[in-house]
Order: structure tokens, then C-alpha cells, then sequence
């Protein structure tokens, strides 16, 4: 029967469980929850693998595809809904076993963070542009509330700023929507992609730059991204991780995707992604350099491997596509890892600024340890994942002859060196840590990091055997990128 | 001469945000310039059109109801999301306990004047016209314009009135979440079902019977009617929860 394998439940199912949150709260189930239902639609997820290798999988719902709205679980969407099920788990892991703060426990964090993996995994899994914009603005809101949790002056000042930024891109992307319907009468991706080419140029145009400044701003690109750091500093880092690991991968994700499937020109596409991709790599690195809070620098590192992914999606060619979606896994692992660790660590030293944490690898070693793993792993050195994914880049830039994506990557890195060993110098200074860092709190159980030592093993592992995932990386380049086989498989017929 | 005059033109106007003016003003004209010249006419054959012609397979007399419930009733599921979604950033961001500062007490001697005789008993007769209103509305959305957000909306108005009348009038934060979630688990196990069942076989399929020959009466249209119930207790309770909120602070 097709009722157990179908991607529905992969928004069905947190929505349930987070529309019944009270009941839960009555029961005492909140935890449990948070980590199972994640863990469940993994487990689906990982099942359905042999299922779409055959063919993608349509979920219609209500009416047929060119009139109604349906699901499209293809192997590209496919990995990405396995690696935000994977990210929300591992993030419930973290809070259920190491959490103290009252504000990331109880039926508000319980509903955010499920209605945030409903938001993503409806992102990638849509089939059609207006509940595209839907999907968007879940996403969205539940990010914004998710980054004031704390309620404090930061977290507040994060929560609005992001509240505005991105109702401004929530109002673009829906203008595009309504122009797309006014002049194609189509809101079904595949029907708009093929209509989209008899709309007048200059229209193309302003419909295109619409979306490229919504999705821009959502998924953190250059000329859109000044309210990152701020919003990074202010939320609380565990919920950074999932910003970071989750939000931004689904966003760029349905930009590459839009472009494939709408524009019709490649080339322009290609010239457009690319150098937002460059830019924002760049200058992101740069601004990390002096930044003197971890959370800062944290998230303009994040911007930075966000504008190499896509760079590399953006050239759309299979090889570097794939690069760029095993390295959007690696760079969840990483970030998670290392936003996870920054958790521990601010609460163990009260503050995550340069100069309080100097020394502070006496007090917490194993934190400390983990931030090195997490920075070998952003930087690419070899046993771990980042290295691979890296490598497959670079290769599929080599393989086209473009020397200056090359040369620009590699010169991100020698930056990022650069900063991270300077926060690993400081971690491991030898002075005495500051005196409010170990009295006042107790150690972590080591449950706590348990999580933590998880995702480590997974990037040495991915590291040592990239193959295991190779074969799901390619078909998932594949599907993004080949045009006809997505018209027809929603249309029946190819363009 | 006054003392304004004397001062030089740049200093009285700030040229960065006359720039800035001037900018958005050029962006905007440039914007209508390519709408109104590039567009292409409205397109003969669109979703829209093709929906109501097949408007009569859901048996429901308004067909924009049979779209936003039926056809598009996933948009709606996420609608009722945000909703949600904002009703929980608003309860935490006015719910949070604040230390009594000095604007805040003079706020509640304002609060705590009675409020006026007329008020009192005008709510008095509209309150339950108001909440037949929105019943109303909400259960014959399929019938006539109107729905379970609107409806429910109506009802969360009357009881805003109420508040305003009686200041020790409260709405139960418990009860309003057990309605919300009742509501909203409702709506997405109506949506399973659909999908369980072999007859319809899609999420938020209609697998009630809805014969075309009762099209316009009470009972018609299948899961419609029961759907838009469930929106409208869930929106009812969402916006209440929101005054609620905003009257506690």
C-alpha cells in the first residue's frame, strides 16, 4: 500500500505532533517526541532510498499535478529531507541530554523546532510555486520566534531584526508568485517552467531579480546578508545550529532549484549564482578574521561555506553539484558540531567572547577538543568529510577548466586557517581561565556529549569512506539538474 | 530673518536620505514602467479558470471554498500553521513575567476605571448576535462567501468585546489550547484519513459522500463543511489567545 511510504508524513507528522503539543506537556512526553519524531522520519527516509533510486516519487494532493498541488521526492529532495531529519534529531539529542536553560525546554522550543523541520522539508519537497511561498513563511516565522527564545535584549533584538529582514523577502518572493500567475496562469513548477519562456524578456527579468532578492535574503547571499551575525549572536547557539545545518540549506536549495526548472537561459543563471556565490565566500572570510565573539565569528564562517556551496551549485555541472551537496552534508555536520560546542561552552564560561575564553580548554577539554575536530573539518584537512567534499569541487572546476573558482577556493581556506587557529591558539593559551568560568557550574554529564562525539565519528567516517554516500549524491546532482526528467515526470510530457 | 533660514540648504535636508528617496522613487517607476509595458495579457487558460469548471465534482455551492478548502487545502493547512506560529511568538514575547516599571503602573490605573454603562450594556446585546454571526459564518462557508477564518475571527471579536465590558472577564489560556490543538490535530487526522482511505487515496481527500443533486444545502460537499469547522475553531481560538495575551501585559 502506498499509504506507509508516502512523503507526506515527512510535514503530516511533526505538524500532528506539534498541533497536540498539549497534550504531550500533560503526559510528559515532550522530550521523547522532540527526538522521536525526527528519528522516525529518518528511519522513513533512509527507507524510501531503493524507492526513489527507481523513479521519483509524486504525492498528489487532491487533484492531478498541473491544476493542483503535489509533492516531488526525487533523489535530490530526498537527501536533503534525510539530513534535516538527521540535524533535528542529533539538535533534540543535544537538548533532551544536555540542556538546563528553561527557555529551550517545554512546548514552545517543542513546537518551533518541528514546525521549523515541517517549513524545511517542505521547501525541498513542493511541487508548486505558491505553496513554495507557504512553506516560506513557516519556515520563516518559526525561525524569527525560535531566534528571540532566550527573551532577553539580544535575543529580542535578533528575533525582530530577523522578523522584518525576512517578512521584506517574504514579500518579494510573493511578488514574483503573483506576477508568475498573472502571466502564465500556472502556480505548478513544472507547468510555470515550461509557459515561462513566452513571457516577454524584460518581464523574465524583473520576475527573476524578485525572486533572486527574497531567496537572497533568506538564504544569506551577499549583497543581502548584513543581519546574519546579528541574529546569529543574539539567538541561542543550539538553535543557530539548526539556522545554519537546516534553514539555509533548504532556502539555497529552492534557488538552485527555481533556477534550473525557470530560467531559461543557464548561462545568465550560471554568471548570476556564481558571482553572488564568489562575493559572498569572500567577503564573508574576511569579515570572520576580526571578529572577536565566537558566535560572530561562527556565523560568518557559515556565510562563507554557504557562498562556496553555491558557487559550486550554481556552475551546474554534475560533478561540482555533487561536490556541493556532499559538502552542504558536511558543512551541517561541521556547523552543528561546532555551534553545539560554542552551547557548552557559554554555558560553562558565561561568555564567548576572545578574550574570556582564553584558557578555557582546562576547564572544559573535551569542548575544546571537539572545536579543533569541527575546525579541521570546516578547513578540508584530510580525515575528515570536508576534505572529500572539497577535493570533489575543486575537481569538477578542474575538469571545466576554470581556474579562478579554484584559486578562490583555495585561498578561502588558507583565510579560514588563519582565524580558527587563531581561536584554537586561545583555547589552549596557557594562562588560567578566567575565575567566573569553573566555580560557579557543574560539569556537563557526559550524556551531553554524546551527540557531539556522534557527529565526529560521522565526519571522520564520511571522511575514510566518502563512497558510502556516492552513488546518492550523484542521482541527487542528477535530479536537480536534469530539466526534462522533472517536466515529465510531473507533466508526462517532456518540454 | 529667522533663525532657520540662515542655515544652509544641505544641512536642512539629509542628502543620504534624499538619495535614498530618490532612488526608491526611480526603483518604483522603473517597476510600474515594466509592468504596465512588458506584460503579457491576462492568460486565456489559467489553474483558476480550469478549477471552476470542475467546481461541481466537490458539490460545494461556493467555489471559492471548494478551492481554498479542497483543491488548495494543504496552502490552508500551512496558513493555519503561521497563524499558529505567530499566536506562539506573540504569547511569548507578552507572556513573559516583566519586572513592574513605571509606565506599567500608570497603565493599569487607566485599566482600572470602570468602563462605561453604555458600553456595558450595548455588548450586552451584541455579544451573542455576534457569536451566531460567526457560527453562522463559519458553518455555511461552503454555501455562501465567508469560512472558517472569517467566522472565526467574528467569534474572537465578540469575545474581545466582552473584555472590554467586564475587566475580569478571562479567557482560559488551557482551554483556548485545548481547542486550538484539538482543532489543529483534527484538521491534519482529516487530512490522513483521506490518505488512508482506499476511495480517495490522497492527503485531505474528500471521503465523505458528496452527491452533486445536494449541492447548496447544509449538509453537502462532504469533509468541506467539517473542515472549515475545524479552521474556524482554531482561528476563533488563535486570535482569542492572541487578545488575551495582548490585554495581560
Amino acid at each position: 500500500m502506498e499509504f506507509s511510504a508516502s512523503p507526506v508524513w515527512f510535514i503530516a507528522l511533526p505538524l500532528l505532533a506539534a498541533f497536540s503539543a498539549p497534550l504531550w506537556t500533560r503526559w510528559h512526553l515532550l522530550d521523547h517526541l522532540l527526538f522521536g519524531v525526527p528519528l522516525v522520519l529518518l528511519i522513513l527516509a533512509l527507507g524510501l532510498f531503493p524507492t526513489v533510486h527507481e523513479a521519483p516519487l509524486l504525492e498528489t494532493i487532491v487533484i492531478a499535478p498541473p491544476l493542483g498541488i503535489h509533492l516531488h521526492l526525487d533523489s535530490a529532495s530526498l537527501l536533503l529531507v534525510t539530513l534535516f531529519c538527521f540535524a533535528v534529531t542529533l539538535v533534540a539529542a543535544f537538548l533532551w541530554l544536555g540542556a538546563t536553560d528553561s527557555h529551550l525546554r517545554g512546548r514552545r522550543p517543542f513546537v518551533l523546532i518541528l514546525l521549523l523541520l515541517v517549513g524545511g522539508n517542505g521547501l525541498v519537497l513542493t511541487g508548486d510555486l505558491f505553496n513554495l511561498y507557504v512553506f516560506l513563511e513557516i519556515a520563516g516565522v518559526s525561525a524569527y520566534v525560535l531566534s528571540a527564545l532566550r527573551d532577553d535584549r539580544p535575543a529580542l533584538e535578533a528575533g525582530l531584526k530577523y522578523l522584518i529582514i525576512g517578512s521584506v523577502a517574504a514579500l518579494f518572493f510573493l511578488l514574483a508568485v503573483v506576477l508568475v500567475y498573472l502571466q502564465t496562469g500556472q502556480l505548478n513548477l513544472a507547468a510555470v517552467a515550461r509557459e515561462f519562456a513566452a513571457i516577454p524578456p524584460a518581464m523574465q527579468g524583473l520576475i527573476a531579480l524578485l525572486m533572486l532578492i527574497g531567496l537572497g535574503i533568506k538564504s544569506e547571499l551577499f549583497p543581502f546578508n548584513f543581519w546574519v551575525p546579528d541574529v546569529y549572536r543574539g539567538s541561542d547557539p543550539a538553535v543557530t545550529a539548526l539556522f545554519s545545518g537546516l534553514l539555509v540549506k533548504a532556502f539555497l536549495f529552492v534557488l538552485v532549484h527555481l533556477a534550473v526548472l525557470i530560467w531559461a537561459d543557464p548561462a545568465v543563471a550560471r554568471v548570476w549564482l556564481m558571482t553572488l556565490g564568489a562575493l559572498t565566500l569572500i567577503v564573508a572570510e574576511l569579515a570572520a578574521l576580526r571578529q572577536d565573539d565566537m558566535r560572530r565569528m561562527l556565523a560568518y564562517s557559515s556565510l562563507g561555506q554557504i557562498g562556496l556551496i553555491m558557487l559550486a551549485l550554481g556552475f551546474f555541472s554534475e560533478t561540482t553539484t555533487a561536490g556541493a551537496f556532499f559538502h552542504m552534508i558536511n558543512h551541517t555536520l561541521v556547523k552543528l558540531l561546532l555551534f553545539l560546542v560554542a552551547a557548552l561552552l557559554l554555558r560553562r564560561c558565561l561568555s564567548l567572547r576572545l578574550e574570556d575564553l582564553a584558557g578555557a580548554a582546562r576547564v572544559s577539554p573535551l569542548a575544546a577538543g571537539l572545536f579543533v575536530v569541527g575546525a579541521l573539518g570546516v578547513l578540508g584537512l584530510p580525515p575528515f568529510g570536508g576534505f572529500m567534499s572539497k577535493l570533489w569541487m575543486l575537481q569538477g572546476f578542474a575538469e571545466a577548466q576554470r581556474i579562478w573558482p579554484i584559486a578562490l577556493i583555495l585561498f578561502a581556506a588558507l583565510i579560514e586557517a588563519g582565524y580558527y587557529f587563531r581561536w584554537i591558539r586561545v583555547l589552549y593559551a596557557p594562562v588560567a581561565p578566567a575565575a567566573s568560568a569553573d566555580t560557579k557550574t557543574t560539569p556537563e554529564p557526559w550524556a551531553a556529549y554524546a551527540p557531539l562525539l556522534l557527529i565526529a565519528g560521522l565526519m571522520l567516517l564520511l571522511g575514510v569512506a566518502p563512497f558510502l554516500l556516492e552513488t546518492s549524491v550523484v542521482e541527487a546532482a542528477h535530479a536537480l539538474l536534469d530539466r526534462d526528467l522533472t517536466l515529465q515526470s510531473v507533466l508526462g510530457v517532456a518540454q | 530673518m529667522s533663525q532657520s533660514q540662515r542655515v544652509p540648504l544641505r544641512k536642512r535636508v539629509r542628502v543620504k536620505t534624499l538619495l535614498l528617496a530618490l532612488l526608491s522613487v526611480w526603483l518604483l517607476v522603473l517597476f510600474l514602467t515594466l509592468l504596465l509595458d512588458q506584460a503579457r495579457d491576462w492568460p486565456t487558460a489559467t489553474v483558476g479558470d480550469a478549477l471552476l469548471e470542475r467546481n461541481a465534482e466537490t458539490a460545494s455551492a461556493n467555489a471559492v471554498t471548494s478551492v481554498v478548502v479542497s483543491y488548495r487545502g494543504f496552502d490552508t493547512l500551512g496558513e493555519v500553521t503561521v497563524l499558529f506560529l505567530a499566536a506562539t511568538g506573540i504569547g511569548l514575547l507578552f507572556s513573559a513575567p516583566r519586572p513592574p516599571s513605571e509606565p506599567a503602573a500608570a497603565e493599569s490605573e487607566i485599566a482600572a476605571a470602570p468602563p462605561n454603562e453604555m458600553m456595558i450594556t450595548g455588548i450586552r446585546l451584541l455579544f451573542p448576535v455576534l457569536l451566531l454571526l460567526g457560527v453562522y459564518i463559519v458553518l455555511h462557508g461552503h454555501l455562501s462567501p465567508g469560512g472558517g477564518f472569517q467566522g472565526g475571527v467574528v467569534i474572537a471579536t465578540a469575545f474581545f468585546l466582552r473584555m472590554l465590558a467586564d475587566p475580569d472577564f478571562r479567557l482560559d489560556h488551557t482551554r483556548l489550547g485545548a481547542l486550538e490543538s484539538l482543532s489543529g490535530s483534527g484538521f491534519v487526522l482529516i487530512g490522513l484519513l483521506g490518505l488512508a482511505l482506499v476511495s480517495t487515496g490522497t492527503f485531505l481527500g474528500n471521503f465523505l459522500p458528496h452527491p452533486v443533486a445536494s449541492m447548496g444545502q447544509l449538509l453537502s460537499a462532504g469533509v468541506i463543511p467539517l473542515v472549515y469547522a475545524l479552521v474556524g475553531v482554531k482561528v476563533g481560538a488563535e486570535v482569542g489567545a492572541i487578545f488575551q495575551d495582548m490585554r495581560e501585559t
